[in-house]
């Protein structure tokens, strides 16, 4: 199956911003759909993920999946967040992958790939073994979009 | 190829268990890859397999390859994501996604000579499948 026929669109060097994906609550994944008529080139993901008392070793991911929920790419942190940490994280092409910082105060940067997100697809930032105490906030898009 | 082309997402088939991904260019395209994912499931046999992504001709002759550089033990399930840019780690927790990266120049294209993309393991066991898989691409047509 092949989807996207907005290729006229990327002619030219596209509108770059900042949206603000609606504020999760806790226990929820932060979501962001590209809307009918747009394309995106996500250029940096960023937020904090403030992790409740349960044990687990969360690592956040930023993945781009289908509205049916296929994944088409997906950027796995390899840095373990522990019960209390909170992680000021950042998702961007081309950034040196690392985590710093001193628990429960962390930084995590992740790398994802230099491509395009077509329209009606949804980007998701979660964490592998998120628990439902575990929120995530203050999270920014950097895009560059074009419109039909 | 004077025009800007399009940026497609392709979600092929996946392939009889036992066998590689391979995809083919469409006739009259040309490709230039962004993204590939796709999940891998091994069988029983105990060598540990090494995964390919790569660019081949017709006749099967590989001209472009990316292998990643952790192995997948026997009886797992792992999810692989190579991207021009992209991340180069592995992650530790939950079902485990092995990355790596593209390079800029990741060409595909059939005017006649039926390109293909190939996803495939070495080691190739019996009861190894490959399961959902996407690709981006840009393409421009003749």
């Amino acid at each position: 199956m092949a989807s996207g026929t907005f290729g006229y669109l990327t002619r030219d060097a596209g509108q770059i911003d900042l949206v603000t994906p609606t504020d999760p609550a806790a226990g929820v994944d932060v979501t962001q759909t590209i809307p009918a008529t747009e394309i995106w080139k996500v250029l940096v993901v960023a937020g904090t993920l403030t992790n409740g008392a349960a044990a687990a070793n969360r690592q956040l991911f930023c993945q781009l999946e289908t509205g049916a929920g296929t994944v088409i790419w997906r950027a796995v942190s390899t840095s373990n967040q522990v019960a209390n940490d909170v992680a000021v994280f950042t998702f961007a092409i081309y950034l040196a992958t690392a985590q710093i910082g001193t628990p429960p105060n962390i930084s995590t940067n992740v790398n994802i790939p230099d491509t395009l997100c077509l329209p009606t697809t949804v980007l998701r930032v979660s964490a592998v073994n998120r628990q439902a105490a575990d929120d995530f906030s203050n999270v920014t898009i950097t895009r560059a979009r074009w419109t039909a | 190829m004077r025009e800007a082309g399009e940026t497609v997402n392709l979600f092929p088939t996946p392939p009889a268990v036992g066998a590689p991904q391979i995809v083919s260019v469409t006739d009259g395209e040309l490709w230039n890859l962004s993204t590939v994912y796709f999940v891998v499931n091994t069988d029983v046999a105990a060598a540990p397999r090494v995964c390919h992504v790569e660019f081949m001709t017709a006749a099967g002759l590989v001209y472009w390859r990316v292998v990643f550089n952790t192995t997948q033990a026997n009886t797992t399930t792992r999810h692989y994501c190579v991207g021009r840019r992209g991340n180069l780690q592995v992650s530790t927790q939950g079902t485990v996604t092995i990355q790596s990266r593209l390079p800029d120049a990741a060409w595909l294209f059939n005017f006649g000579n039926a390109e293909q993309l190939r996803v495939n393991l070495v080691p190739f066991g019996a009861g190894d499948s490959i399961g959902a898989a996407a690709l981006t691409y840009h393409r421009w047509r003749e």
